[in-house]
């Protein structure tokens, strides 16, 4: 009952100021369009931070989705109608890239900027390369600046 | 105004009825938020009855019992300010007319918010105003604490205490702490009750049971200890980093989990420390769906998934 009113005045701000630049100069700003579609936020948030659309391009995206019965070797699947709300809320804010990978770490822009000792990813605190917000404190808000 | 002092059983009601009505007052504005309505339900109610109770004490009460619901009139009120305006001693030493005002202002805004409470449970719409009249409350609450005070250090200005304080009866101190003690069980016990019977959760459990018996005409109840075999695993047949729930969700289910490959935090399982836990029936679904597979390597029974849900609702 008490009102969430500063927390979404807070995100609208966000989503007004940030540019969506996209990955591919992305270096630019170092961020990018944060998500803001809500079944996108929980149902991908529920295990992995919510990777902002812009992180892949349209082709990987509906590759993602035609495939969460085995999501990176476990199942993922959703009711069919928040999965097909979620591919057009990816798929219209898509980003550049090869539509081939459907690995954010495994695309060309990606592995450029994350030429690190591999030692790094051992890190428990990090444990994966998918944890962004391990290094990149605010990564769940679209900002990457280097930390 | 009353005429003679509390008996012993009087004081000890009056005592009573203070301490479960602050308690529960101070817990229902402090659960308000969304996500722990069933507590504030269940001490906005508690509220509700001790002032309802107190109210029928103070209506059928005989004149001049101190039960009585005190009678706020002008007069007194002035003519106290007047003589305590004269600097007369007296009038810093013998009961305020104030008190009375004070009563009766706690009452109503105390009852008003209760009230509103209980409205709102039926109609929402009433939440707005329940929510207003909860903040006057506690204004009119704490200018009561300001003014027990204020009252008390005038009764001290005339140098040291002539007589030292009344000791306290035993039977009082009795009631106090058992008053404390049941405020205290409400936040526990009330949170316990409102997450163990939350009704979207009973309804699913219902389901499950349905499903089971039309599976096996055999069944006849969910088990809290088959569930918790099924929590611990280990099993085999899921993704071997997986064997059991507990490899992401912890042996602990109180305890938040985490996920075994991303790292993701995970809200404990057990609805004693997360009352949200199963109430939501396709959420539900969407987990055992997937979490079986990956655990059990199939989909599981509703026999299971009510053992399950059995096990994290035990106390």
């Amino acid at each position: 009952m008490r009102s969430s009113l500063p927390r979404a005045a807070l995100f609208l701000l966000l989503a007004g100021v940030v540019v969506n630049v996209g990955p591919a100069n992305a270096s630019q700003f170092e961020r990018v369009a944060p998500v803001t579609h809500a079944p996108t936020q929980k149902e991908c948030g529920e295990c992995h931070m919510a990777f902002q659309p812009g992180l892949l391009p349209a082709a990987s995206w509906n590759r993602v989705m035609d495939g969460l019965s085995d999501h990176f070797g476990e199942k993922a699947s959703l009711p069919a109608d928040s999965a097909a709300a979620i591919r057009a809320y990816l798929t219209q804010n898509a980003g550049g890239g090869d539509g081939r990978l459907i690995r954010i770490t495994e695309q060309d822009w990606w592995r450029r900027k994350h030429r690190l000792d591999p030692a790094v990813w051992q890190r428990k605190t990090v444990g994966a390369k998918s944890n962004c917000e391990a290094c990149h404190r605010d990564a769940g808000k679209g900002l990457y600046e280097d930390e | 105004m009353a005429a003679r002092k509390p008996t012993p059983i009087e004081m000890t009601a009056l005592l009573t009825f203070h301490a479960l009505l602050s308690g529960a007052f101070l817990v229902a504005y402090l659960s308000g938020d969304e996500d722990s309505y069933g507590i504030h339900v269940f001490s906005g109610y508690a509220a509700l009855i001790a002032l309802a109770l107190r109210a029928v004490a103070g209506l059928l009460a005989p004149d001049g019992s101190p039960l009585r619901f005190p009678r706020p009139a002008l007069a007194p009120l002035l003519g106290w300010v007047a003589r305590l305006a004269r600097g007369e001693a007296q009038a810093r030493r013998e009961r305020s007319p104030l008190i009375a005002w004070m009563a009766a202002a706690l009452l109503i805004a105390v009852g008003g918010a209760a009230a509103s409470g209980a409205a709102a449970d039926f109609i929402p719409s009433v939440e707005h105003l329940h929510e207003a009249l909860g903040d006057v409350a506690l204004g009119v609450v704490v200018g009561h604490v300001a003014l027990v005070f204020a009252l008390h250090g005038l009764k001290r200005l005339d140098g040291p205490p002539v007589k030292a304080l009344p000791r306290p009866s035993v039977p009082a101190l009795c009631v106090l702490v058992v008053g404390l003690a049941v405020a205290g069980a409400m936040l526990g016990g009330g949170s316990a009750l409102a997450a163990a019977n939350d009704p979207a959760r009973a309804a699913l459990l219902t389901g499950y049971a349905a499903q089971a018996k039309a599976q096996n005409p055999g069944f006849t109840g969910f088990s809290a200890e088959r569930g918790r075999a099924l929590y611990l695993g280990p099993h085999s047949g899921g993704n071997v980093d997986t064997p059991a729930c507990a490899a992401c969700h912890t042996a602990t289910p109180t305890a938040s989990g985490r996920h075994n490959k991303t790292g993701r935090s995970i809200e404990p399982m057990a609805t004693s420390a997360n009352p949200s836990r199963f109430t939501d029936p396709a959420q539900v679904e969407k987990r055992f769906e997937r979490d079986c597979p990956n655990v059990l390597g199939r989909a599981c029974t509703a026999l299971e998934k009510g053992d399950f849900i059995t096990f994290l609702n035990s106390p």
